[in-house]
């Protein structure tokens, strides 16, 4: 069952949903989350990428089935640099960022939301907008679900599909959350009964 | 079978804490119980330092010991517990790195400024 906008600000106001910043506004089904500032955008340093591969005598390709992206992160997030040369798909003008045809970042949202770690009733999904959607931007490609139980600002992977250059900036309400009740709080999540770095009686078995 | 009282707590993981690619994230380091370290990513609201306050959203500035929340989700053995973390995984821990929280992890509560309806 999704939630109305009396039963969205009814779960804020009790602390079932957890919106920080608090919303200014709610849509009849929906919360509008706006962009953080423009130091939370962030593009992938390919070139680096493709050095490291290169001096390691690897394909220039990233096996997209094998790389751990939390720690390939770490190692390849980039500024959004000033430079608007064009073989720069994305660039910072001042403070905006101008997105060009086939051009992507990440870029944090400002408010951090999800569900309380006590028994959770609501789950979230990430959305865009389809204003904003009409001119080729694409928010959330994958992944649009917040679980129960966890909270926190949202990581949107944003792209322009469209035929324009398009300008982003902080406080643009660019995507929103829906959200719905589940039908009792979540009790374990495990995987094929065996958790990541399970020490066995035969010996290591878990991977990491 | 888990004993009851250890279902879901909501428990401490001693760990390594250092500067995420966004202001809201921190890398983190747990060392599971094989022995391999374990590196992800956590809403900086799920990290302690080690003087057991929530990280700052300025802080840490490099890496730090530190403290990462999880729940218990089942015991595996004597030593073995299998916690959930804020990544969404499921690891397995020696009891050794468990600890209680230092402290409450509260969410906001904040009034809406103003309802549009």
């Amino acid at each position: 069952m999704y939630l109305s906008d009396r039963d969205l600000k009814f779960a804020v106001e009790t602390g079932q949903l957890i919106v920080s910043p608090a919303p200014e506004e709610y849509d009849t089904t929906s919360i509008d989350l706006h962009l953080d500032n423009v130091d939370q955008a962030k593009i992938w340093n390919v070139e680096a990428f493709r050095q490291k591969q290169a001096d390691a005598g690897n394909d220039s390709w990233l096996r997209v089935g094998k790389y751990k992206y939390r720690t390939f992160s770490q190692e390849f997030y980039q500024n959004v640099p000033e430079n608007s040369s064009s073989s720069n798909l994305v660039y910072r003008n001042g403070d905006r960022v101008i997105l060009r045809p086939r051009g992507f970042l990440l870029w944090q949202t400002r408010e951090a939301v999800g569900t309380p770690e006590i028994d959770p009733r609501l789950i979230c999904f990430i959305n865009g907008k389809s204003s904003s959607a009409r001119s080729g931007l694409l928010v959330h490609m994958t992944a649009p679900t917040i679980h129960a139980g966890w909270w926190g600002q949202i990581t949107l992977e944003i792209a322009n599909l469209g035929p324009f250059d398009l300008c982003l900036a902080e406080g643009d309400a660019i995507s929103q959350i829906v959200v719905a009740t589940i039908s009792s709080p979540p009790t374990k999540r495990k995987k094929e009964g065996i958790a990541i770095g399970q020490r066995t009686v035969s010996g290591n078995t878990g991977s990491n | 079978m888990l004993p009851l009282r250890l279902d879901r707590q909501l428990i401490a993981l001693v760990c390594k804490v250092a500067p995420g690619g966004f202001s809201g994230e921190r890398i983190f380091e747990v060392k599971l119980a094989n022995g391999n370290p374990y590196r992800s990513l956590a809403p900086r609201q799920f990290c302690w330092n080690s003087s057991g306050n929530l990280v700052e959203i300025d802080e840490p500035k490099t890496e730090v010991d530190g403290m990462i929340a999880a729940r218990i989700v089942d015991f595996i053995d004597d030593d073995q517990f299998m916690v959930e973390i804020p990544d969404g995984e499921t690891i397995a821990v020696d009891k050794g790195i468990i600890k209680d929280r230092p402290t409450d992890i509260k969410p906001p509560m904040e009034s809406a400024i103003h309802v549009s309806v």
